[in-house]
């Protein structure tokens, strides 16, 4: 199974629900697996898989809301979609702050589950993505030596050399060379670029 | 009257006496006055102070002189011869004594000589001599027979006079002896006499009541005895001044004078009056006056005698007092008291029992307690009734309804004992009732209140299970939904699957079906509110509270134990009340396990026998347990510990289980949660 075929985990503790939010998916032909508890999703997810979660909020055991809680915390960033059966507004708004995808009631139209799927999919590639960028950047980053970290910094501040160098007690020359060295390790040809680079890894932090 | 005759016969004969001993005294005068003193008398005493002595005297007198003197005059002639006799003897001896003398003195001639002289001249003259001295002797002899003779007839005056003396003495000592026998006979009948009244006087003072006799005309006391006066009585005292300590006769209209009424109409009378005894203290005496008249029929006195009543006086004040007390207890109580007899009938009753009846005092009395007791509730009472009769219990009280006079009902709180008499008897009933018509409506608000509150607090359960509740009905729907769905995007697109499209549309009849009991159930629960009890099995209610909220207790992840009590006896309860008790705890107990580790999350319900006469209910949680401070309010209304709570479920409980007269208590657990019980009594 590659990769990159997306499946959608479906969490709910009532079997019937289960099942059937199971054929709905599937009558799209997208994949879908069942799990009778956020445990067992827990100890059955890969986090390479692509897909997304449709997740029921009130189980015995762990809830819904814990689940995501404990996704966040172990750095997995599946989209979640939760359905409830009873939702109040502060759950669904802790919900979604935490990056849920959509609250949906139950019980609901098959075509809304499906459209927020779609939704939730185009997410999950469009953040692994994303990920994926910010990752490559961030080996380059790492690449850095600490002191041109620090002159990095200062470079982004729009400092000139020669302030850097006071700064820093170095001289401008030693300075001009950790700038060369930077751009040559994040792999830019100018400050431009130098700086657009930066901002991707900061904006792809909140996403 | 004899006394006056003999003290007459007395004095007429001592004046005679004194009569007669003149007589005697100058005819002894004479006496003494002749020559013979041999006759003289001696002078008698003349010191003879008393008649008797005197008496006495004369008669010794008397009795000498007849020994002297020869009364029939025989002496005198003896005395004749007598004294011829001396006079020869005399002659002879003279003419021996010549003779001797003449013979042994002169010798002048010889003694027979002389004697017989020879001379006759001498002898002559000798003769002559010897005559003329007894002629002289002889003549003396007569004179002095002469003067004799005179004397005795003196004496014989006197010794007739004596005699005389002597048979009026006699008479007078007859006299005497017959007065003195009277006098003795006198002092005898007095002697008696004084002993009857010495035996009248003790008898009367050994009476403990007082006593007296009191002339009728002014008032004073007669005899009267020691108990109404110790010592002696002044004289003149009035029985007024007594008994009264008054100057002037009583007569007041409440104690008239005793005097006064045997006065006017002769007869005996009682009437008590108010007396003070010898110490000044005040009693009351019952005052007997009885009548005394004298053989004329005359109205002269009057027996007074005073029976003390102060003791039955004070009783009776007392008796009239305590009735008094009585009375006015009975009267005025704040409560009804009727004293009924054993067939119904009102005997004595109370305003205020009348004023709850609603009928008049006479009405009620020609009423019986059946009349105006509620047909409902009259059974019970004549049940009562019939065991108190019988002995069986000593009183008994009820609430009940009376019928007043208007037509409405009067609630009554009735308190009856039973008064039996000394044979043995019921008496009467004494019935105390208590308008509880407020009370009774407070209660029945109260009830109502109660019920709404119930009401309320289950449709607060049933607002706090909504989340669940939602999720529960949510879920069915949710397949339904999407299962009709999905049916009809094969019917759209053309059946392929026909399997699946059967299972499909099975899933929603059997989801639609659970709906509608989810649905069923709720309703049911809401609409429970019209209590009524009856006989409940203990288990299967707790079996169907926990059926109601499986929701809850499955999406807390708890571990149910049910340890039941098999073929534990029917308690009379209200189910709906009760299962609103279970489900108070029961969720109470799950709420507090949320927070703890799901593994311990185990609620424990156990139902027990509990002291024989009761079932005790028992709901063990393992969850967070109580503070002790908590505990003590958790009863209380509208305490809470909860962010969403109300207060009022264990309030509520506690209330229900004391109406249905068990006890619900909470307590902590050893090791961890707390345990709540009830216990509810058997039918």
């Amino acid at each position: 199974m590659s990769e990159l075929e997306p499946v959608v985990f479906v969490v709910d503790d009532d079997e019937i629900v289960r099942n059937t939010i199971d054929q709905i998916i599937e009558s799209v032909n997208i994949k879908a697996k069942k799990c009778a508890s956020a445990q067992q999703f827990l100890d059955s997810y890969d986090p390479t898989q692509h897909g997304c979660l449709v997740l029921d909020v009130r189980m015995p055991g762990m809830s819904g809301i814990q689940l995501q809680v404990k996704l966040k915390e172990q750095d997995i960033h599946i989209p979640i979609i939760f359905i409830t059966g009873h939702g109040d507004v502060p759950m669904a708004v802790s919900a979604v702050k935490n990056g849920a995808v959509d609250f949906i009631e139950k019980p609901f139209r098959n075509q809304v589950l499906l459209d927020q799927i779609q939704v939730a999919l185009a997410k999950d590639k469009r953040m692994r993505k994303i990920r994926n960028i910010r990752k490559a950047a961030e080996d380059k980053m790492n690449l850095l030596t600490a002191r041109e970290q620090q002159v990095l910094d200062l470079v982004k501040q729009g400092k000139p050399n020669k302030v850097i160098a006071g700064l820093l007690g170095v001289c401008q020359r030693t300075v001009e060379g950790h700038r060369a060295s930077i751009m040559e390790k994040l792999e830019v040809r100018s400050l431009a670029e130098l700086i657009t680079f930066v901002n991707k890894i900061r904006l792809t932090e909140y996403v | 009257m004899s006394l006056k005759v003999l003290d007459k016969t007395n004095r007429q004969l001592l004046e005679e006496i004194r009569v007669l001993r003149s007589r005697n005294a100058k005819l002894e005068r004479i006496i003494h006055e002749m020559p013979d003193r041999k006759y003289a008398k001696p002078k008698p005493k003349t010191n003879g102070t008393s008649l008797e002595k005197h008496k006495c005297h004369k008669i010794e007198q008397s009795r000498i002189s007849e020994h002297k003197i020869n009364p029939d005059g025989k002496n005198y002639f003896h005395n004749k011869y007598k004294m011829l006799l001396v006079g020869v003897g005399l002659t002879t001896f003279f003419w021996v004594l010549e003779s001797i003398i003449h013979a042994f003195i002169f010798h002048d001639r010889s003694f027979s000589y002389r004697i017989l002289p020879h001379y006759d001249h001498e002898f002559l003259l000798r003769l002559l001599i010897c005559f003329s001295l007894i002629w002289f002797s002889v003549y003396a002899q007569i004179i002095v027979e002469k003067l004799k003779m005179t004397k005795f007839g003196l004496q014989k005056s006197r010794n007739e006079l004596e005699i005389h003396v002597r048979e009026r003495a006699a008479e007078l000592a007859k006299t005497n002896e017959q007065l003195r026998k009277e006098i003795i006979e006198r002092k005898n009948a007095e002697s008696v006499l004084r002993q009857h009244d010495e035996f009248l006087t003790s008898v009367l003072d050994s009476l403990e009541h007082p006593f007296l006799v009191i002339n009728i005309d002014d008032f004073t006391i007669d005899m009267i005895n020691s108990t109404a006066w110790r010592g002696k009585l002044a004289k003149g005292a009035k029985c007024y001044e007594i008994s009264h300590r008054k100057v002037r006769p009583c007569n007041d209209l409440e104690h008239p004078c005793p005097l006064d009424h045997i006065k006017r109409t002769g007869h005996p009378m009682v009437v008590e009056h108010i007396h003070y005894d010898q110490q000044g203290n005040i009693r009351y005496v019952e005052v007997h006056g009885y009548p005394l008249f004298d053989e004329k029929g005359k109205l002269i006195k009057m027996i007074e005698y005073c029976l003390d009543v102060t003791i039955r006086k004070q009783t009776e004040l007392a008796l009239k007092e305590n009735e008094k007390r009585f009375r006015a207890t009975f009267e005025q109580a704040a409560v009804g008291v009727a004293h009924v007899a054993p067939d119904g009938r009102f005997i004595r009753i109370n305003q205020r029992f009348c004023d709850i009846a609603g009928y008049s005092r006479k009405e009620m009395r020609e009423r019986t307690f059946q009349d105006i007791t509620h047909p409902d509730d009259l059974d019970a009472d004549l049940n009562y009734v019939k065991q108190m009769l019988a002995g069986d219990i000593s009183n008994y009280s009820m609430e009940k309804r009376y019928v007043r006079k208007d037509g409405t009902f009067v609630w009554i709180n009735h308190t009856v004992s039973l008064l039996w008499d000394d044979s043995g008897e019921p008496k009467f009933f004494i019935s105390v009732v208590e308008d509880i018509t407020e009370r009774r409506r407070a209660q029945e608000q109260a009830r109502l209140r109660q019920t709404e509150l119930l009401h309320v607090s289950r449709l607060n359960t049933i607002g706090e299970m909504a989340s669940s509740l939602a999720h529960e009905l949510n879920q069915p729907l949710c397949a339904i939904l999407g299962r009709s769905e999905l049916c009809l995007q094969s019917v759209k697109n053309g059946i392929e699957n026909r399997e699946q499209f059967n299972e499909n549309l099975e899933t929603i009849a059997m989801q639609a079906e659970l709906a509608g009991n989810i649905i069923r159930r709720i309703r049911s629960f809401i609409k429970k509110q019209d209590s009524h009890r009856g006989s409940v099995d203990i288990n299967d209610l707790v079996r169907e509270t926990l059926n109601f909220i499986d929701v809850d207790i499955r999406h807390n992840d708890i571990k149910v134990n049910v340890e039941f009590s098999e073929h534990l006896p029917k308690v009379t309860a209200d189910a709906v009340q009760i299962e609103q008790v279970l489900i108070n705890l029961l969720r109470n107990a799950l709420e507090a396990m949320t927070d703890i580790d799901v593994e311990k999350r185990i609620l424990t319900i156990n139902t027990s026998m509990d002291s024989g006469n009761s079932v005790k209910v028992i709901v063990h949680d393992t969850g967070c347990g109580l503070r002790s401070e908590v505990k003590e309010q958790l009863f209380n209304p509208f305490f809470t510990t909860k962010s969403k709570g109300l207060g009022i479920g264990l309030s509520i409980s506690h209330s229900i289980i004391e109406a249905h007269k068990g006890e619900i208590w909470v307590k902590s657990n050893s090791d961890c949660g707390s345990t709540f019980g009830f216990t509810l009594p058997i039918e």
